[in-house]
């Protein structure tokens, strides 16, 4: 066709500046750290001389807190702990809030029937029921991963609930009669469009998932980063507290980072936001 | 119907089996409920008409009468309130995988590469491999975008999809195709490289073609019948037999012997629908 050739450059120009944009300049790519910095030292030069640093402890204080637990190896049966019921919590909530989410999507019926018992439960602040799910699971790890996989649940089942029932009912309508039925539907179609809600739930739960363990641990525990910290709140150590929470918010950023390397390669197909889509 | 004035190929005479039609749509009636209250809105009221196999019919109505519902009834998508539509002599109740379908968006599934995207309606008809694969690249030469196999649809010019999304379709040779205002999204230029396309594709196919638009000008150019509908509660205006030699010329379609003044006739029965308070 004529305009093929001309097609071609069209898209080729289209793509051309995405690839030379990846570079970034470094300085870009720092930039993100910079609010980061500037509260580090702000938080450094208020401590003692604004506020008294028996409440608020201080950065410096801190790393050296975090070099004695981990030098002495102090924390690492907490550390185990935490980390095994986060990992548990989250991955056991996720399963089921994808299951549950992407099955009421598609069925209208199963849908109307759970769904307000769904919404009423989101309702309930789970921490209230903190006490009893130890009572109900013991003051082991399960209490916690039951309490993390709850807070987990809800997050993701309503990002994939919606997000199954958004897809575009034009594009069923015509993968339907393109003769896409059943278990092709689901693979070709409903799934692949509701993968970015799924990656949505699964990263705005991620540090439900921590709120759900620490909680537990506050509670009732026996080991744990949080008991960790409750017991540095009772004695007045500010920087045992921030220290457990530096270590809590390196699991979340880890966690965030491997979901979006992960999201990056599943949802390649999505345009890029700086739209290289070429107009027709 | 008519004797075709032309000097069309052989091919192009009145084929076998022409008696019976592909599609009926009898005394068909199709009401929605409005937005407030139970009122319902009559859009269809009364729609009689056939088409015959191998013609390319156009259905031409103004804006709102209901065309694009007289497709989605044929297809099997909806259901009409009233009256029924019969395939090849059966009343249509399901969806009808032996139809084509081509809706105005290209439609095509955003996370599937083109070659995925064409060769998706042979994986669900179980075709092998290997004739897939040989099917998918004559199809897509055919559509002069071979060489964008491993293209996601975001990185394909609006013409590029438009043309994907009909030898998606063609690629498993259903009986019927149906397409509803499928340019009506494209630039003009587009448009007649469009036209030409599947006045191409459609000489070579002789597919049976109902097209949906609301510009006479597209239908005349391209039909070898039109069917104008009135404004809503809508039935059948008239239906004109497009007697113009084949193949058309698409860019210069005034050129053709006979075109102003088919273009004239249709127009003249079709002006009042368009401007309702003009006696003409």
């Amino acid at each position: 066709m004529t305009t093929l050739e001309q097609e071609t450059n069209e898209v080729q120009a289209a793509q051309t500046p995405d690839t030379g944009s990846r570079r970034g300049s470094l300085v870009r790519r720092l930039l993100p750290l910079a609010p980061g910095i500037a509260f580090l030292l702000l938080w450094q030069y208020s401590s003692g001389r604004l506020i008294r640093e028996a409440y608020i402890s201080s950065p410096v204080a801190v790393a050296k807190r975090l070099y004695e637990l981990f030098s002495t190896g102090a924390v690492y049966p907490d550390l185990q702990t935490t980390l095994t019921e986060l990992v548990s919590g989250y991955l056991l909530g996720a399963l089921v809030g994808v299951l549950v989410g992407y099955v009421l999507g598609r069925s209208e019926l199963l849908a109307r029937m759970f769904e307000p018992y769904i919404l009423a439960a989101y309702g309930i602040p789970k921490i209230a029921f903190a006490p009893l799910f130890i009572i109900w699971f013991g003051v082991g790890m399960s209490s916690k991963i039951a309490l993390s996989a709850a807070m987990v649940f809800f997050m993701v089942f309503f990002n994939v609930y919606f997000g199954v029932r958004s897809v575009n009912r034009e594009l069923v309508d015509v993968a339907n009669v393109l003769g896409v039925r059943g278990r092709r539907l689901t693979q070709y179609v409903y799934l692949p469009a509701t993968l970015p809600y799924i990656f949505l739930g699964l990263r705005i739960a991620l540090p439900y998932s921590v709120i759900g363990v620490v909680v537990g641990e506050f509670t009732s525990a026996s080991s744990g980063l949080g008991l960790y910290m409750y017991q540095a709140s009772v004695t007045f150590d500010p920087a045992g507290v921030f220290a457990g929470v530096a270590i809590l918010l390196l699991f979340v950023l880890f966690g965030q980072l491997a979901l979006s390397v992960i999201q990056a390669r599943a949802l390649r197909w999505q345009p890029t936001s700086t739209g290289r889509t070429p107009s027709a | 119907m008519t004797a075709k004035l032309n000097s069309a190929p052989a091919e192009h005479a009145p084929p076998r089996g022409a008696e019976e039609p592909v599609l009926e749509f009898d005394d068909i009636a199709k009401s929605f409920p409005k937005p407030r209250g139970d009122e319902v809105l009559k859009v269809l009221d009364g729609v009689t008409f056939s088409v015959r196999a191998n013609q390319f019919t156009a259905i031409v109505g103004p804006s709102g009468c209901g065309k694009s519902t007289l497709l989605q009834l044929a297809t099997g998508l909806d259901s009409p309130s009233r009256g029924v539509v019969r395939y090849r002599g059966e009343v249509v109740t399901d969806i009808n995988r032996e139809i084509g379908y081509i809706t105005q968006q290209a439609n095509l599934f955003p996370w599937l590469t083109l070659f995925k995207n064409v060769e998706l309606p042979l994986i669900v008809r179980d075709v092998p491999r290997g004739e897939r694969a040989d099917r998918v690249a004559q199809y897509l030469r055919l559509a002069g975008l071979s060489g964008f196999e491993n293209h996601y649809p975001h990185q394909l010019s609006g013409g590029m999809q438009k043309r994907a999304s009909i030898v998606r379709t063609l690629i498993y040779a259903p009986p019927l195709v149906v397409m509803d205002e499928p340019f009506g999204a494209l630039d003009a230029q587009t448009r007649m490289i469009m036209h030409r396309d599947l006045l191409r594709l459609w000489e070579e196919q002789q597919q049976t073609v109902v097209f949906v638009t609301h510009d006479l000008q597209e239908a005349v150019t391209l039909a070898d019948r039109v069917v104008l509908l009135n404004r809503p509660p809508t039935g059948v205006k008239a239906q004109v037999a497009i007697d113009l030699p084949r193949p058309r010329d698409a860019f210069e379609p005034y050129a053709m012997s006979g075109y102003v003044e088919t273009y004239d006739r249709v127009w003249g029965m079709f002006r009042s629908e368009v401007i309702p308070d003009d006696n003409a």
